[in-house]
């Protein structure tokens, strides 16, 4: 196993070169620069601006000097916030959305699991329960959730603030984590109890239950396993979508994520701050379905890894 | 980002329509008066908190707060001592003499000096440190042979002619001269500290300011806090222990966090939503005069723009008071001209203003057709704009309307993202577009400067040397009559040749909770946390 991870790693250096080479050149084929604003701007100050940045050399030059830096794990300064580099910014804003996407996931796990099981083992109402759960949550959109919840518990009742992150509080961070959960929720809940179905009427469980094994038996040392393979294959973009921050939650609860950065660095062509972003998602994307292949292993031994 | 923002406003607007929200309940109120904190909202984070390098109106409260000049504006927009305790202009004006207090220090205990002045402005004229600010400095002498190359930035007119006497020499008499120092690029700056950290200066831990207050902490985009500057020389008139600024780029978020009693201030809200907003909270919504105009502006070498005709055409067949009466709800006042009322200014309209609408259409339509348009050959008009919020996307639909009735004009409406609408109309590839303008200064010039030959912001390729030669004169002018009389000339000129379309002049739109006293209107829109605190005496 040890083998075939360090195969895939290597494998992914190709892609993540591919990935920066696109980034790189798209972001400056954008009409635009980082130092166009409301006022224009002496040329003099641009050129030294350009020249502090290295904006001025040729574009392969600036290309392989962004290589070369990224080799080191220095993303550069950005260029929109002057004081501040991507690293930094990156440091700051990743622990924001590590704890709001890893909390949503495992809330929306802990519900969704054992409500697709439920619902896959028992039938019928709560089968069409937990399928109205999940309809309601993959049909009702995150802009619409997120405004409502702000509505009930922070301005009506006023239990929780209404966004910031208040360095992590709980009373920060309960809103946002159950807005982002619910589709998770749903999400999970339907490919588990597709899992589990699947799982249930596979020949091993009829044997198992031929030879006389109770319910608990089988769900839990011989379903369990292979019915949430299909979850986990799930799961891996889901977490790195999770972590990287979803812009709406971050703009409606006013939360300082990597998100953000993504779409204003967009916007103001901070051309350092979108390869950082890009680069780190790219790199979380190898990492999660390389985990997804080794846990899918793990937990089905028909998977075989090649 | 709109789409959501809007749907955050309708979900208050159906939910609020019972009585009133952000009621904070009276403990609660007590417990945030006790604690003497005040939270206020930014509209977006600042991009450094170098006060040379500011180019952000967000960036501009937080300098206010930490940094100040020789001269201040109190609660009301008037210009009153800082760092300078008096002062003296001679030289007809030219040159002015400023006293330092000796008791003004910097927050680690230095004395702030003359030459912290001088260190911070040649910073700025410096192309080295990268401000895209320099232009501001212009009314100092030097300064415009300074940004031309032929000059060192020490060759700037300010010298520290001892510890505590700074001595200014201007290029021309500028009667605005007192405002521009309360602007953060005249502030004085702490040479060790920026020599020390480089650009890491401005980081909680080694920042140096001379503000009410000191940075306390800062993350990118995160909340920024500020606490009471015991060290400033009138700490005693501050009465806030500590301001924090909440960056909400989402304005509907912004409006649910004061409702749900997270923020106490915001920095604006949405004009469609003033109506449910102003019936929950009375008096808390402030609607206020603010120095900026909103217009459409034309490249006058461009056909078909480059034929007068065309463009007056096109000024006298747009119905303002429909735009700002019906699209805008009556919440903007029409503009007629470029300059917004300003005290001390009697703005000069065009000829057409007096007529009625349809005397106007039809003066509209002879100029159309004297251009050589007519319904067989119709006037083509693209009308770019910048994709933003859905007020402006309806007041272009309007205008276009308009022209299209009136003009019989063909009308496309052009919606491009921000940079790149930018980089075209840098590229001047914009025959009619958006063009909107924030003063600088309570001065006509600052208006009234953009269109001059040359100038930074004439996007409108405008060149006329009677209009240069006025306003020319009106800043050369040491008599305010004089002055006057040729800003008038200027705008006369403007228009007659119709190269801007002022559509309205902007307000500033704020939410203030009822137990934050000391806000007043202040018509440049600045609100230093100085003159604010929070007090039970005047809640019903």
């Amino acid at each position: 196993m040890g083998r075939y991870a360090l195969s895939r790693l290597l494998a992914a250096v190709p892609t993540m070169l591919a990935i920066v080479t696109l980034a790189f050149v798209m972001l400056r084929i954008a009409p635009g620069g980082p130092f166009d604003s409301d006022r224009a701007m002496q040329p003099q100050v641009r050129a030294a601006l350009e020249s502090h940045y290295h904006l001025d050399e040729p574009l392969a030059f600036q290309y392989l000097r962004y290589l070369g830096q990224l080799a080191r794990g220095d993303l550069g300064p950005s260029y929109y916030y002057r004081d501040r580099g991507v690293n930094e910014l990156i440091a700051e804003a990743l622990p924001v959305d590590l704890t709001i996407g890893g909390l949503a996931l495992l809330l929306a796990c802990l519900v969704g699991i054992p409500l697709g099981a439920l619902a896959a083992w028992r039938g019928e109402t709560l089968d069409r329960v937990a399928s109205f759960i999940s309809l309601l949550g993959v049909s009702m959109p995150v802009y619409v959730v997120a405004p409502l919840i702000i509505l009930l518990f922070a301005v009506v009742l006023q239990w929780f603030p209404a966004g910031g992150w208040g360095g992590g509080a709980p009373r920060y961070i309960v809103l946002p984590v159950v807005s982002m959960a619910l589709p998770y929720v749903a999400y999970v809940t339907r490919i588990t109890r597709a899992g589990f179905l699947d799982t249930l009427q596979q020949p091993f469980i009829r044997a198992a239950r031929a030879r006389g094994l109770s319910t608990g038996a089988i769900v839990f040392r011989h379903a369990l396993r292979p019915a949430l393979v299909p979850l986990v294959a799930f799961l891996g973009p889901a977490v790195v979508g999770a972590i990287t921050g979803s812009i709406v939650i971050e703009n409606t609860f006013g939360l300082d994520g990597i998100g953000q950065f993504f779409v204003r660095g967009a916007f103001n062509r901070d051309y350092s701050l979108v390869m950082g972003v890009t680069v780190l998602y790219g790199l979380l994307i190898v990492l999660a379905n390389l985990a997804v292949d080794l846990l899918q292993a793990w937990l089905d031994p028909r998977v075989r890894l090649r | 980002m709109r789409r959501w923002g809007s749907v955050l406003c309708c979900l208050l607007l159906v939910a609020c329509g019972g009585p009133a929200r952000s009621t904070l309940t009276p403990a609660t109120i007590d417990a945030r008066i006790a604690s003497g904190h005040l939270h206020r909202h930014l509209s977006q984070s600042p991009r450094t908190l170098d006060p040379s390098l500011n180019e952000d109106v967000a960036a501009y409260s937080i300098a206010d707060d930490l940094f100040e000049g020789l001269v201040r504006l109190d609660a009301a927009g008037n210009v009153v001592p800082g760092v300078a305790s008096g002062w003296t202009a001679s030289d007809a004006g030219l040159t002015w003499r400023f006293q330092l207090r000796p008791d003004a220090r910097w927050s680690n205990g230095d004395p702030v000096q003359a030459r912290d002045f001088v260190y911070a402005w040649r910073r700025i004229m410096d192309p080295a440190t990268g401000s895209a600010n320099r232009a501001q400095l212009l009314p100092i002498a030097g300064a415009e042979d300074i940004q031309a190359g032929r000059l060192p930035p020490s060759a700037l007119g300010v010298h520290a002619l001892d510890a505590h006497t700074l001595e200014v020499k201007l290029a021309s008499p500028t009667p605005y001269f007192l405002y521009l120092l309360t602007l953060c690029w005249f502030m004085p700056l702490h040479e060790p500290t920026i020599a020390q950290h480089g650009a890491t200066w401005t980081e909680p831990a080694h920042i140096v300011g001379n503000g009410a207050f000191v940075l306390q902490s800062r993350t990118a985009s995160g909340p920024i806090t500020l606490a009471r500057n015991a060290r400033y020389w009138d700490a005693g008139a501050v009465k806030l222990k500590a301001v924090t600024y909440h960056p909400v780029t989402d304005t509907a978020a912004a409006t649910a966090r004061f409702l749900a009693g997270d923020i106490d201030i915001t920095d604006r809200f949405q004009i469609e939503d003033f109506d449910w907003l102003r019936r929950d909270l009375g008096p808390q919504v402030r609607l206020e005069p603010y120095l900026a105009t909103y217009m459409m502006a034309m490249n006058v070498t461009l056909p078909p723009y480059d034929d007068v005709r065309v463009r007056q055409a096109l000024v006298m067949a747009m119905d303002r008071d429909v735009l700002t009466g019906k699209l805008l709800k009556g919440k903007y006042s029409p503009a007629i001209g470029i300059v917004p009322p300003l005290p001390g200014y009697a703005a000069v309209l065009p000829e057409w203003a007096a007529l009625p609408t349809e005397a106007r259409h039809a003066r509209a339509r002879e100029l159309y057709a004297a251009a050589g348009y007519s319904a067989q050959k119709p006037l083509e008009v693209r009308l770019w704009y910048p994709m933003s919020d859905a007020d402006t996307r309806r007041l272009m639909e309007g205008i276009a309307a308009m022209w299209r009735t009136t003009l019989g004009a063909r009308v496309r409406i052009e919606a491009e993202e921000w940079r790149a609408f930018q980089q075209n109309r840098e590229l001047r590839e914009h025959g009619l577009f958006y063009y909107a303008w924030t003063g600088d200064y309570p001065d006509p010039l600052t208006f009234l400067a953009l269109p001059r030959t040359g100038g930074d912001q004439n996007h409108m390729q405008y060149s006329s040397d009677a209009y240069d030669r006025a306003v020319d004169e009106g800043m050369r002018a040491v008599d305010p009559a004089v002055r006057q009389a040729a800003y008038q000339r200027a705008e006369r000129l403007l228009n007659a040749d119709a190269v801007v379309m002022p559509i309205y002049y902007y307000r500033s739109k704020h939410l203030v909770r009822s137990h934050v006293q000391g806000w007043r209107e202040s018509p440049m829109d600045r609100h230093a946390s100085r003159e604010l605190y929070l007090s039970r005496e005047s809640l019903h």
